[in-house]
């Protein structure tokens, strides 16, 4: 079957490398004789705190053959097994990171939810802010030179009448009925001959 | 009904292409009998559209296996009720419904637009039908929901369980008209770029339309989340998905949009701003559709693979070129006749909410796109999700939240800060006692007070706001007060419109916040008779009935609430299995309260029949999340309410004089 995915290319080493974190997982499995999902007496019960500490790394980890699901969202039975994977770590006193790395190693890099703030990962974090600030620039420009037309064509032209009632209203106490008045009767702008 | 359904589309595709080419022709040769016949043409697209739809209706409801669609989305086993989702189940249908949607609001559209708007009209409808004819054409020449199987099956394949909800009647097809929508403002903005006659006459036609796009959106987008919060069964609601991004992005963009035209409305500025984001809220509407239909990204909502990626992708770029070729094309005509006298004002307020819902949509795309170059250029894999989304536009929300509590109190022209300083000082009070109250009982981390504080500050701000008002116009009308709160939100209802979906944005942010930052989640395998404790709450599982149907086994364990040892109810959490479809589909048990969700999902039972594995979340605050629904359509239908009659004025102008001194801090 030909998908708009292989004709862009995308997702094919995604599905070659679930495919290789399967087999791991199904070899693990195999080898502690467990054919599918956890069972009861083998579940790692955790303390509210490492439970609390789980539901966050659950969050940042991929379930590598759902599609853009996390561990923490996906019933598949491999995302039981890395979710009790992820319980045995926290029990053993691993950190949050030493555990990321653990499940890097098992099933890929791209089974992280978010890229990692180094090597091309550093370029995701790094370009929202930059854009963000040279978006405010802009706009800091263009409201400067809004301000400086406005000397040169509004000279001395007061308040307008359009948006008195308005303007007032934002005070809390403009809505006198006058105001409104003048707001009702004054058209906007495009209405204005 | 294959060659019915397949004629009418023909014939609705010749009459779109003949209403655009009428309009071009009659408005060049200033022959207003040809416009005419062009806009009639228009109104009979939707019609022979419609045939088409019904149809297709007709084959679901007369299980006609023969067409591959229907055999593809029902089978006989298939509630006809159902059939409202069958129809937008796959590519072939919901083209269907997109184009029969965007037909309707573009006779709509064109019949309500004002005669006054001259040579702008036609050249919108130029627009509007160009965009039909591509998505009849794709619909009927390359997935047509007509085809026919060379052999008739006896029974349809069946539709995917996870669509059988009570959400997936609304969620689906709001989001895809609110994405097509957005063709209408779209259209509006460029065909008077083209006519040449770029003045702010297309402003109110745009606004009405780009705050339909925009509530239809939205209500789509929470819809989805009540959707995957009740069905999921992860305790979530929002999973920053490539598909859920590509339906905020041009909601963003659409929310920039209907903040900033009100600058081009009430000041005639920002001419050229608006149109640049007209345009880009409908490339995101494209992209959208690209994303969500043609399916070049994993996603939860790969319910059909597609064909159609590249089609979708160049409806993409020929709407990205041709939109900003015309804006560059007509780019002296745009020059805004007003002029910024403070910075300080309503207008760098909209300016300063125009970054930033900016920002978030560039955010969001950036997280889209990039794995998608990382593998094309880099051939490495990244996944990029929700803990990127999180910590990247958190901070751009709590900003604009914060602009919510500052922007609508600006004056227009020039404001001072004794006019901000009257205006926010006692919700700034009641904010920091609030603030210190949460801090003391409770402190999780900074971004969970400053979410707390600052949507605090909106919400005691809107309501000192109204307060006001409604006392100022009892004074001056004498009017009991429910009345004169009525008259108040009559007397400008822009303002108030907004005021209230500002409401619903609070009350998504306290949800956000709650379920984000104090949720408590457990894991836990039960046997029958045994509890666990999360919160305050123990939670007993109590019995599990089994039900088995032809194609599924369903599943519901019955769990004893207690809270602080005292009992307070039962919650039936619910899973069914699909063997066909390899398939677990749960509904979690929801008990709800104001204060806080307790959540239960039935993941598994085990062989022996009596012990079961559970997921147990206490999510606070989630309640509100769905109130904001109502309020936001709410808030609409008063922002887009016709403005009101002479007479109802002179009714409150007879006391102006009393009134008149107390003008306060301007």
């Amino acid at each position: 079957m030909v998908l708009v995915s292989d004709f862009l290319f995308i997702d094919i080493s995604i599905r070659k490398r679930a495919l290789v974190g399967a087999l791991l997982v199904l070899l693990v499995l195999a080898s502690l004789g467990a054919p599918g999902a956890v069972r009861a007496q083998e579940y790692v019960e955790l303390t509210p705190e490492l439970d609390a500490r789980a539901a966050d790394l659950y969050a940042g980890i991929m379930c590598p053959i759902c599609n853009g699901q996390t561990i923490s969202q996906s019933h598949a039975a491999i995302s039981e097994t890395m979710r009790q994977m992820v319980r045995e770590r926290l029990v053993a006193g691993d950190t949050d990171q030493q555990i990321y790395d653990f499940m890097t190693e098992a099933f890929g890099r791209d089974i992280l939810a978010s890229p990692p703030k180094s090597g091309i990962g550093l370029a995701v974090w790094f370009v929202p802010p930059v854009a963000l600030l040279l978006g405010a620039f802009a706009v800091t420009l263009f409201v400067r030179r809004l301000r400086s037309a406005d000397g040169l064509v509004r000279q001395g032209s007061g308040a307008g009448p359009g948006d008195l009632a308005d303007a007032h209203g934002g005070t809390g106490d403009g809505l006198e009925p006058y105001l409104q008045l003048v707001d009702e009767e004054m058209p906007d702008i495009e209405e204005r001959p | 009904m294959a060659d019915l359904g397949t004629s009418a589309m023909l014939i609705a595709l010749a009459l779109a292409v003949y209403s655009g080419v009428t309009s071009l022709v009659g408005v060049r040769t200033r022959n207003s009998a040809m416009v005419s016949s062009s806009m009639r043409a228009n109104y009979l697209t939707a019609f022979a559209l419609g045939i088409a739809v019904l149809a297709l209706v007709l084959a679901f409801l007369r299980n006609d296996f023969a067409l591959r669609y229907v055999a593809q989305h029902s089978n006989l086993a298939m509630p006809r009720i159902y059939t409202w989702v069958a129809f937008y189940a796959g590519n072939e249908g919901s083209l269907l419904y997109v184009a029969f949607a965007l037909a309707g609001m573009a006779a709509l559209a064109m019949y309500l637009v004002p005669r006054r708007m001259g040579s702008q009209r036609p050249y919108a409808n130029l627009v509007l039908m160009l965009i039909l004819s591509f998505f009849i054409a794709v619909n009927l020449f390359m997935a047509s929901p007509f085809a026919t199987l060379p052999v008739t099956p006896i029974d349809g394949v069946g539709i995917n369980p996870l669509l059988a909800h009570p959400g997936m009647f609304i969620h689906p097809p709001l989001i895809m008209v609110g994405l097509i929508a957005i063709a209408v403002p779209f259209a509006l903005g460029i065909g008077g770029l083209l006519s040449g006659r770029i003045d702010d006459e297309w402003v109110d036609a745009g606004r009405t339309w780009g705050l339909v796009a925009w509530v239809l959106l939205a209500i789509g987008l929470l819809l989805g989340a009540w959707w995957a919060y009740t069905i999921l069964g992860w305790g979530g609601y929002w999973a920053w998905d490539p598909v859920e991004n590509a339906a905020f992005m041009p909601w963003l963009a659409l929310t920039a949009f209907i903040h900033s035209i009100m600058v081009q409305k009430r000041r005639g500025m920002f001419r050229l701003w608006n149109i640049a984001l007209i345009n880009i809220s409908f490339i995101l509407g494209a992209f959208g559709i690209f994303i969500n239909r043609g399916g070049p990204v994993p996603s939860v909502h790969s319910f059909g693979a597609s064909t159609l990626g590249w089609v979708f992708l160049l409806f993409l770029g020929v709407v990205a070129f041709a939109s900003f070729g015309v804006f560059f094309y007509r780019f002296a005509l745009l020059r805004s006749t007003g002029s910024l006298e403070s910075a300080l004002s309503r207008e760098s307020a909209f300016l300063v909410n125009n970054l930033l819902f900016l920002g978030v949509a560039f955010v969001t795309l950036w997280g889209v796109v990039f794995p998608i170059i990382s593998e094309l250029v880099l051939g490495e894999t990244i996944t990029v999700g929700q803990p990127f989304y999180n910590s990247v536009n958190g901070p751009i929300f709590l900003a604009l939240i914060f602009l919510m509590a500052i922007g609508p109190v600006l004056p227009w022209r020039h404001a001072t800060w004794a006019s901000v300083r009257h205006a926010i000082l006692i919700p700034g009070i009641i904010t920091l006692f609030i603030t210190a109250a949460v801090v003391i009982i409770e402190v999780r981390n900074v971004a969970a007070i400053a979410g707390i504080a600052v949507s605090t500050l909106v919400a005691v701000q809107i309501a000192q706001e109204m307060i006001r008002g409604t006392l100022a116009r009892h004074r001056a009308t004498k009017s009991p007060y429910p009345l004169a709160f009525l008259q108040l939100v009559g007397s400008n209802r822009p303002r108030y419109g907004g005021y209230l979906v500002h409401l619903a944005v609070v009350m998504l942010a306290f949800g956000i916040v709650g379920s984000s930052f104090y949720s408590l989640e457990r894991d836990v395998i039960l046997s029958k008779g045994e509890s666990a404790d999360v919160g305050a709450y123990t939670v007993e599982f109590t019995d599990t009935t089994t039900t088995t149907f032809t194609d599924r086994t369903e599943r519901t364990a019955t769990m004893r609430v207690m809270k602080n040892g005292s009992f307070v109810g039962t919650v039936e959490a619910w899973h069914g299995v699909y063997p066909s479809f390899n398939m677990l589909s749960t509904r979690a048990g929801i008990r709800s309260t104001p204060v806080e969700d307790l959540y239960v999902i039935y993941s598994e039972l085990q062989p022996d029949g009596k012990t079961a594995a559970f997921r147990l979340l206490l999510n606070p605050m989630v309640w509100w999340m769905w109130l904001a629904g109502p309020f936001v359509i709410l808030g609409t239908v008063v922002a887009l309410w016709p403005a009101r009659q002479r007479a109802v004025a002179v009714v409150t102008s007879p006391s102006r004089e009393g009134a008149l001194p107390s003008g306060g801090a301007l």
